[in-house]
């Protein structure tokens, strides 16, 4: 099992089809925090992928923080997978 | 068929998604210069996720990955030479040692990744005194050199003068590195005309380009694709004289001349060469013959 050791962040406000996600060490869990200008329509989907994103690293502790502002599947994939890996690193 | 080549900024998903709809024949994903170091790791990730799911089948895809005298360019290759882009561009190239190095990494990953060996193109982007000197050499190091790019802001920054719309700086190295790019049999590219908001400007920069030999031009800017486009297709007065060139040749053949003439006009060679390089052009992008007037 994989752990978060340290808080990290990627992804740019300033840009649509982009989203910003931090991570840092949990309190014993998955914890998030979702907010997405597309919600309604897709929300369940991308929490289904931030999840999915989780497993795929072990990580089942950790505090996450989406803010998205219409990220398609791969971008917010490659979102998840770059701030798991910031936050892993020593 | 390859005119316009357009830089995308690899950390913008936005700009990469839509990178297919720009209008230009060749696009490079940029991991260099338009991406932070901080950000090389998280681009990198999005330009793979991306390249694996967009549909980019209508055009042309490079990736400029970054330089051998950076951490980054071993990771780069890794994420990216797996997904078979037709292209890779390495900076700052000097010398045939520096392609060594990129062939022999790419050589690798092809073999791991299961490609064809040499499947993946090489386009060296020369933007230092010596990489000017030694293009030539640069362009005859690998099969995998298919073109060379000139990159005139950093080569200018390297003569230690001032970069300017006029280009007189770069005129040396333009005609250079198109001499040596013919010599060797590669494609070469013009630099960025860089004042994006400048709509004129560019039409006389690529016209220019075009003048000195360049098969194409590069872009920052989306604003300039159409232009670069143009200057960069035969114009229908060009193909309508190609076509009358193979007929008149044609025709001289049938009645056993040894030589043909065209209004007036000798065809020799070199003018026979280049009319069907047009006509061979005229096709790939569906440039007809105009209607004859009898006709």
């Amino acid at each position: 099992m994989s752990k978060i050791i340290r808080a990290a962040s990627v992804g740019n406000e300033k840009q649509n089809a982009d989203c910003v996600i931090t991570i840092e060490p949990g309190n014993g869990g998955i914890e998030l925090d979702f907010t997405s200008t597309v919600e309604i329509q897709y929300g369940d989907a991308m929490k289904e992928a931030i999840f999915d994103e989780l497993s795929k690293y072990g990580i089942t502790d950790a505090k996450l923080t989406v803010v998205d502002r219409g990220a398609i599947d791969p971008v917010l994939r490659a979102r998840m997978e770059a701030v798991i890996k910031r936050g892993m690193e020593g | 068929m390859r005119r316009s080549m357009l830089f995308i900024p690899a950390a913008n998903p936005k700009q990469v998604m839509f990178a297919a709809t720009m209008g230009a024949d060749t696009i490079i994903f940029d991991l260099e210069d338009a991406v932070s170091p901080m950000e090389k790791d998280s681009a990198r990730i999005l330009l793979r996720n991306l390249l694996k799911t967009m549909d980019y089948s209508k055009i042309e895809i490079c990736v400029r990955v970054n330089s051998l005298d950076s951490p980054f360019w071993q990771e780069d290759l890794e994420e990216i030479v797996p997904l078979a882009p037709g292209l890779i561009m390495t900076p700052k190239i000097e010398s045939p040692a520096d392609v060594e190095v990129f062939d022999k990494a790419i050589s690798e990953i092809e073999e791991k990744s299961g490609l064809e060996k040499g499947s993946i193109g090489l386009v060296p982007l020369i933007e230092t005194a010596k990489g000017i000197e030694n293009s030539y050499l640069v362009a005859t190091a690998s099969p995998r050199v298919k073109a060379m790019l000139l990159g005139g802001e950093d080569y200018t920054a390297n003569l230690q003068c001032k970069r300017t719309k006029e280009g007189n700086e770069i005129d040396y190295a333009r005609k250079r590195i198109v001499n040596a790019a013919r010599a060797a049999g590669v494609e070469i590219y013009d630099t960025p005309f860089t004042d994006a908001h400048d709509d004129f400007g560019i039409i006389d920069d690529a016209a220019y380009a075009k003048s000195l030999g360049f098969t194409g031009k590069s872009a920052i800017s989306p604003r300039h694709v159409d232009a670069i486009n143009e200057a960069f297709s035969p114009s229908q007065a060009d193909v309508d004289y190609a076509y009358d060139v193979r007929d008149a040749l044609a025709e001289g053949k049938e009645k056993g001349l040894g030589v043909v003439a065209l209004r007036g006009k000798m065809i020799d060679k070199p003018v026979e060469i280049r009319a069907l390089q047009t006509i061979a052009i005229a096709k790939e992008l569906g440039i007809e013959r105009s209607p004859k007037e009898d006709d």
